[in-house]
């Protein structure tokens, strides 16, 4: 085990299961998983045509459009990717979107959207028949965005570049994915970087953006509507804490989950600071449960 | 900042895609054209949008569909991946050598059975893209950046 990463996660031992289980899977190499495109190829016909193309594609249970590609080093490079056939996304980075289950038809908004991942699959949950507001504050970062929409053929999708904590308030939507920088710990397998998180300045800086964020997301969600918030860290003081807020303010209650994915569930209490009970039914997937980046993600509707 | 395109241009879109491919207008029925700067982006019609495009700074809205230059349109290989399978002329497939020249943006000699100007490229009945026809040599126009994971490399055999 890398030192540093050891001591970054250190402080999470007593609320990650199996801990040590935990520090192993970390050494181990992340899987290739992508989500193939229903707007362009069912997923049958799909898999049927990457077999016959001669590549081991697996299917993974419980999410019908999501394969693990196995023995491909640059699923990017392929021309089934050219021809907009599937998007390279980690597992766990496409539950936030099926978990908000956008339906034909809604308005959705993806508040920090780039590089688009879970933006395509909100639009390609709805079949393209609803309509995506894709916003990203930085210009230059939605310029992926747009090359994965153009290339997964979707045509639901706007592009905006507000800063998120200053999204116009006059449009309410029906619902809402909030994925806002964080400090990216879920992202750290063996030999990669240390977490920005360590720099306790920066750390402080994620949390207010995170809650600016969380509050501005509320205030253009529609009475009754749903918001998804996540991240891809297991920082408690950048989820329970954040999502915290919003529940003991009575502005959103969190709603219950039912997903086929190995999780935890999220904390209600952290270095000696209580958060709301409900945060159990929020969840916390971790890399020796499922194989795949770590994950926060609390599933919330605004109350009336 | 995308706005309408209005019926007069509507039709002109339409008639250009019916002209230059044979893709018949009802392929269009549900979407509308918005119009940027030296580009059309085609998206789903919703009946929220209109509101939407004036109460939002949008950046972007669906796929773009043409460039638009004064002296020519260029179809986009987006908009030809999505709409050009309706397309029933100026359509070239290619395999073998010619296929993995084309993906690495090289010239492939003809003649071919092509009228000059802007055709459909297609792999095993795929719409890879655009290409552009002229003096018996056709020419990829694929977008830089999609096509450099293919620069150089072989494909499929190779991969």
């Amino acid at each position: 085990m890398n030192e540093k990463m050891a001591q970054t996660f250190y402080r999470y031992r007593d609320i990650i299961p199996d801990y040590e289980g935990f520090l192993s899977a970390l050494e181990q190499p992340l899987p290739v998983t992508i989500r193939a495109n229903p707007l362009k190829i069912n997923p049958g016909p799909f898999q049927h045509l990457m077999r016959e193309k001669g590549y081991h594609l697996e299917p993974v249970e419980g999410i019908e459009e999501a394969f693990l590609l196995h023995g491909v080093e640059s699923p990017g490079s392929i021309l089934e990717y050219f021809l907009g056939y599937y998007q390279v996304q980690g597992l766990t980075s496409m539950l936030p979107a099926k978990i908000l289950s956008p339906r034909p038809g809604e308005v959705i908004l993806d508040l920090c959207a780039a590089p688009g991942g879970k933006t395509t699959h909100l639009a390609q949950l709805m079949g393209d028949r609803g309509l995506v507001v894709a916003n990203d504050f930085r210009i230059e970062r939605t310029h992926v965005l747009r090359s994965h929409i153009a290339r997964l053929g979707i045509l639901s999708v706007l592009v905006c570049c507000y800063r998120g904590q200053a999204f116009p308030l006059r449009r309410k939507f029906d619902r809402i994915l909030l994925d806002p920088p964080c400090s990216a710990e879920g992202t750290y397998r063996g030999g990669l970087p240390p977490t920005r998180s360590e720099n306790a300045k920066v750390a402080r800086h994620l949390v207010r953006v995170q809650k600016e964020l969380l509050l501005q997301a509320l205030a253009v969600l529609r009475p009754g509507g749903t918001l998804i918030y996540s991240t891809c860290t297991y920082a408690p003081e950048e989820n329970e804490a954040v999502v915290n807020e919003v529940l003991s303010s009575g502005q959103a209650e969190l709603l219950p989950v039912q997903i086929p994915i190995p999780h935890s569930q999220g904390l209600t209490s952290w270095q000696g600071e209580a958060y709301h009970a409900d945060l159990v039914k929020a969840l916390r997937f971790y890399p020796h449960q499922v194989n795949s980046w770590g994950f926060f993600i609390a599933h919330l509707r605004k109350r009336s | 900042m995308p706005t309408f395109a209005n019926e007069a241009e509507r039709k002109e879109i339409l008639d250009y895609f019916s002209d230059r491919f044979g893709i018949p207008e009802k392929v269009f029925d549900g979407f509308c054209f918005l119009k940027g700067e030296r580009k059309i982006w085609v998206f789903r019609d919703h009946p929220e949008l209109k509101r939407i495009l004036n109460e939002l700074k949008v950046e972007n809205a669906g796929i773009p569909l043409l460039r638009t230059k004064p002296s020519m349109w260029k179809p986009t290989t987006a908009g030809l991946q999505v709409f050009g399978r309706h397309a029933t002329r100026n359509i070239i497939d290619l395999e073998g050598d010619a296929l993995q020249a084309f993906l690495r943006m090289e010239t492939i000699e003809g003649p071919l059975p092509l009228e000059p100007g802007f055709v459909i490229v297609r792999w095993e009945g795929k719409v890879l893209g655009c290409g552009v026809y002229g003096k018996g040599s056709l020419r990829p126009q694929i977008p830089k950046k999609r096509g450099e994971p293919f620069r150089g490399r072989f494909y499929p055999e190779d991969r």
